[in-house]
């Protein structure tokens, strides 16, 4: 690592800024949530479920847990665990990568747990079907299970690149309603075209916020929202410093 | 009971994360041994990812479906060529079926992708006739023509249109989207670090 010291800086400022925020929370102070369209459509999901009988297609993507990328498909994986929590049947999920196998069935089967119906959970039904350097494969295989007549949504957060058309082309052909979201800037611009509950940047990171609402949830998604302010500020004094020739 | 459960994965991920930062930070090596494990557990993961896998498609084979069965002999022909390259029976059989048959079958899905957009930005028009919608279309449109081979007076013409949308509408748009994820995965991984997050226990 390049500079340890500024690495411990920032750890040490988000801990701090994470903390307060979360302790006024838990003080109760109220913190608003803008509307995010994708994430009421996501709130929606179990319901329609629940009345259709139907199940929806979740996916974490493909970024192994010991990879740089693992953040976004944990935040999708949580995404799924509140999701199958409230939801009738058991999801079908997939995943392209071969860690993320037993921790999205680890996530169905404990949302199973916690809402009492263990009975109900088919952590079976959680597939891997190819590993993360062939994405197009994944993205295939994802297309063809989206397009069971059994499926009533589809969901993809996480960690997917190029092979977002191929599962939002399957769920456009199955006439479902779609939320998707990814750390890659591509993959955002696809779901753009394809849903109108596309998920930008780090709103990726506000899944369990929006659908969870608990103090520490809310509490983190403050934080990344002061620490975008000071990111902001940061550039632009930079660059006004720059402007005028103080710095090189 | 539920403290086994529950604290004891948590003990172990909260001290594997501060042990890999601490590593990164200032003991390099031992980071370089925590990521190692990490990999290895990656690879026997990867064994029970396609065990779970050949499970799947071989009860669907019991219901007839042709796909599973042309997957399942896939994969016994790839790990029968795999054991034969090892005995020496064979030369590079896995390579040479990667290279025959995963490589074009990708490449000819990649070809694809720009049009399954194409067809994604009309039905966005269809559905929606914004202005969004419109410039989305026109943009494809744009850079389909403009990255096919072009006659040098038209070249000449496009580049420049190119290189600012590039250099001044798209990478600033990418770099501010990037600098918001960064910082949901640094909240997100401190949230892990400090046992907050646990995506592998309730």
């Amino acid at each position: 690592m390049d500079n340890p010291l500024l690495v411990l800086m920032l750890v040490a400022l988000t801990v701090t800024l994470l903390l307060l925020i979360w302790r006024r929370v838990r003080d109760g102070t109220t913190l608003g949530l803008r509307p995010l369209p994708a994430y009421e459509a996501l709130r929606r999901q179990p319901a329609y479920m629940v009345e259709t009988g139907r199940r929806f297609h979740m996916t974490p993507g493909r970024a192994d847990l010991h990879t740089p990328q693992a953040p976004a498909s944990v935040a999708g994986l949580g995404a799924l665990g509140e999701l199958a929590q409230e939801s009738g049947p058991s999801p079908v999920v997939t995943v392209g990568a071969p860690t993320l196998l037993p921790a999205a069935q680890g996530a169905v089967l404990r949302s199973y747990e916690a809402s009492g119906r263990v009975a109900e959970a088919r952590p079976g039904d959680t597939h891997f079907l190819a590993a993360r350097d062939f994405p197009l494969v994944y993205g295939a295989g994802a297309g063809v299970l989206i397009g069971q007549p059994e499926v009533g949504g589809n969901v993809a957060l996480g960690h997917i690149g190029p092979e977002m058309v191929l599962l939002a082309e399957a769920g456009q052909r199955q006439d479902v309603e779609q939320i998707l979201g990814s750390d890659d800037p591509g993959a955002m611009a696809v779901s753009t075209v394809f849903t109108p509950h596309a998920v930008w940047g780090e709103e990726l990171f506000a899944a369990r916020a929006y659908l969870d609402e608990s103090p520490l949830q809310l509490a983190s998604l403050r934080t990344q929202d002061v620490l975008r302010w000071l990111v902001a500020a940061g550039i632009l004094i930079a660059a006004a410093l720059r402007l005028l020739g103080l710095v090189g | 009971m539920n403290i086994l459960k529950r604290g004891l994965p948590t003990a172990i991920a909260v001290i594997a994360g501060l042990a890999t930062l601490a590593g990164l930070l200032v003991f390099p090596d031992l980071s370089t041994l925590l990521l190692e494990w990490a990999a290895f557990l990656a690879a026997v993961a990867l064994v029970a990812g396609i065990l779970n896998l050949l499970a799947i498609h071989l009860r669907r084979t019991a219901g007839r479906n042709i796909y599973s069965l042309v997957l399942i002999l896939g994969m016994l022909l790839v790990f029968g060529l795999a054991v034969t390259d090892a005995l020496g029976l064979t030369e590079d059989g896995v390579g040479t079926v990667f290279n025959t048959v995963q490589v074009p079958l990708e490449a000819a899905l990649a070809s694809l992708l720009a049009f399954f957009l194409l067809f994604g930005g009309i039905r966005l028009w269809q559905r929606q006739r914004s202005g969004w919608a419109f410039l989305f279309l026109l943009a494809i449109l744009f850079f389909l023509v403009s990255q096919s081979p072009l006659p040098a007076s038209v070249e000449e013409l496009v580049s420049p249109v190119r290189s600012f949308i590039y250099d001044v509408l798209v990478t600033p748009g990418v770099r501010g989207l990037l600098l918001g994820i960064s910082l949901g995965i640094i909240t997100l991984s401190l949230r892990l670090l400090a046992g907050l997050e646990r995506p592998y226990s309730s």
